[in-house]
């Protein structure tokens, strides 16, 4: 279980992060209603997909794949719902609860925290200057031991 | 409420989001991302595409030695 933030009441509310698989028919209504990605398979290469959800209702998705070969995790894709997009949105703090609950995961495979992405080119300066991830190569950021605990701290350790 | 400029620098970006994506596809070839990672820190820039390739190969090569 995790919390995220009511914008409306200003109250942490609980959710949770669950694995999910999107049809081809689920991903298409989605995108009717303002997804912008096709998260169904093989649109979305990724191994594991993860909703965060409050009562019932789809908030966020990322999109990961786990290689345990070089010890990392590789995230494909993370959105927040069309209700949680600009300053009218539901609730806050979708995107940080979900790569947090996806750096958990990459210390319980034993990747020690590292994962990476390749972040909306706008948001690379959020990205590196606030959650503390290195621009390593032209596109992908990457999240090393010590920004991965510092994102499991602000947004599992409690908001 | 009080935010720290973490929290608060995350809601800023929440708040002029305009299509609600933080992430998009990428390449994911998998290769040796410390190496990378000191690398970089080595030549003090990102590394280029041809230098990810050669990391990428080297993990494909290796790949396929285990298999």
């Amino acid at each position: 279980m995790v919390k995220i933030r009511h914008v409306a009441t200003g109250k942490l509310v609980d959710a949770t992060v669950t694995p999910v698989t999107i049809s081809t028919g689920d991903a298409q209504v989605m995108q009717t209603e303002g997804w912008n990605f096709d998260w169904s398979y093989p649109a979305n290469r990724a191994e594991c997909v993860l909703a965060l959800k409050t009562f019932g209702d789809i908030q966020g998705m990322i999109g990961f794949t786990r290689h345990p070969g070089d010890y990392y995790t590789f995230i494909h894709l993370l959105e927040s719902a069309p209700a949680n997009i600009g300053k009218q949105k539901k609730y806050r703090f979708v995107p940080g609860v979900l790569l947090a609950t996806v750096a958990q995961d990459a210390f319980a495979a034993g990747f020690d925290g590292y994962m990476t992405l390749q972040p909306k080119t706008r948001l690379y300066d959020l990205y590196i200057d606030t959650y503390g991830g290195r621009l390593f190569e032209n596109r992908q950021v990457l999240f090393d031991t010590f920004a991965s605990k510092k994102l499991i701290k602000k947004y599992i350790g409690g908001i | 409420m009080i935010m720290d400029s973490y929290l608060r620098a995350a809601d800023e970006a929440e708040n002029n989001m305009t299509d609600g994506v933080w992430a998009v596809p990428g390449d994911d070839r998998t290769f040796n991302v410390r190496k990378a990672l000191k690398m970089s820190q080595e030549l003090g820039r990102p590394l280029n595409d041809a230098e990810m390739e050669v990391l990428y190969r080297e993990a494909a090569e290796r790949d396929a030695k285990r298999e």
